[in-house]
């Protein structure tokens, strides 16, 4: 179960999330197989989104008819807002902008949840944030960073990241020591 | 560093995030910080502590004066300290935060911006309560240590402020001892924080000094 900032929470629901084209019998016989999600293709393209994570076919890569999702590594699917926020964080300037991720990161704080910010931490998409974004996610999780296992290896790639920008990592990330 | 009064240049015009800074007297030797901040529109606003059990998300008026933030902060610090500006302005209720001597930092749960109710008695001044809103996001503006404890001057302050403060009806007997011990701790003008915003960070003391006094002269210029 996961905190959303609007105080709500996901339950299992998320583990349920209805195929929208799917054969009855396919159903009925993967559920046998055990706890998963089935989700039919919406097309026959293949996606590359940074939402589908760790997709694999159960019928094998040609069959085409639908995929399972191991929803262990699927943080995304648990935190839509962060979800949300990730589509768009590439040019992310403003204070307002940044704000729901700050919001989103506290309220995880407040649930005492340091599990679910280490895996934010672990599966940054450094390549589709702004410099902005990356540094607000490092000094938003500063303060816990001895809960956190994965905040130095964190800091470390961000530091790469603004570094390969051309920017200045030691001045912008100054005091996160 | 410029520093303006609202009417030589409006508090709208602030790049995101800067200091406010106002007298209570005409030499300049009460005074007080506030941060000022534009989060969603261009209306700026101030977040302040400006008496016991008193912070105050507010607008800004004629008595303050203001100037941005030093070139030490670039436009991802200022946005940054902006939301948690207003992360820490949404986080604590108008009364929540108490008055007094207390200066080690880590008031504020940085994690949630809420001002730790739950340690015993705390107390903080305008000019720490600045100090642990930007600590909070990883900004430690200065060296405290810095700063000496048992200055004469500052205890006859301090003394002055239980006077005015805490010897109020309402005010528990616990706080009010926890704060009489308090008296002589390190005390960080308000002046002092303010201009620590405008060089390298962390500021030590001297660092800031002549920057104060610069900022005291204009308090006082404005108040006659």
């Amino acid at each position: 179960m996961y905190s959303l900032p609007g105080g709500s929470d996901v339950y299992e629901n998320v583990f349920f999330k209805r195929p929208r084209k799917i054969n009855v019998s396919i159903v009925a016989a993967v559920v046998a197989v055990g706890f998963v999600c089935f989700e039919a293709p919406l097309s026959t393209e293949s996606s590359d989104s940074m939402l589908d994570s760790e997709y694999y076919s159960i019928d094998g890569p040609d069959s085409g008819i639908f995929s399972v999702t191991n929803y262990e590594s699927s943080l995304l699917d648990d935190l839509p807002w962060l979800a949300d926020f990730y589509e768009s964080a590439e040019n992310i300037k403003s204070a307002e902008m940044i704000y729901p991720l700050i919001a989103g990161i506290t309220n995880l704080f407040s649930a005492k949840d340091y599990e679910t910010i280490n895996k934010i931490l672990i599966e940054v998409p450094l390549d589709k944030l702004s410099p902005t974004v990356m540094v607000a996610l490092m000094r938003t999780t500063f303060p816990a960073r001895n809960k956190l296992g994965n905040w130095k290896g964190a800091v470390q790639s961000v530091s790469d990241s603004l570094k390969s920008r051309g920017l200045n990592s030691a001045r912008i990330l100054r005091g996160l020591e | 560093m410029e520093i303006f009064s609202p009417d030589e240049k409006a508090f709208s015009d602030v790049d995101v995030v800067g200091v406010a800074v106002a007298t209570g007297d005409r030499c300049a030797r009460q005074n007080h910080v506030a941060i000022l901040y534009k989060f969603g529109s261009n209306i700026p606003k101030l977040l302040h502590l400006a008496g016991h059990e008193d912070l105050r998300s507010s607008f800004p008026n004629e008595k303050y004066l203001w100037f941005d933030l030093g070139e030490s902060f670039d436009d991802i610090d200022r946005a940054i300290i902006c939301a948690h500006v207003h992360k820490v302005s949404e986080a604590n209720s108008g009364n929540s935060v108490f008055y007094g001597f207390d200066y080690e930092g880590k008031y504020l749960d940085p994690e949630t911006g809420v001002f730790k109710s739950s340690m015993p008695a705390i107390g903080l001044t305008c000019a720490t309560f600045f100090l642990e809103v930007l600590d909070s996001c990883g900004y430690q503006i200065i060296h405290r240590e810095s700063w000496l404890k048992g200055q004469k001057a500052d205890i006859k302050w301090q003394k002055k402020m239980i006077e005015v403060y805490l010897k109020g009806p309402g005010v528990p007997q616990v706080f009010l001892e926890r704060q009489k011990k308090n008296v002589g701790n390190r005390r960080y003008l308000p002046e002092e924080v303010a201009a620590a915003t405008q060089v390298e960070i962390p500021a030590v003391r001297g660092d800031v000094k002549m920057l104060a006094y610069g900022i005291r002269k204009k308090l006082k210029f404005r108040e006659r």
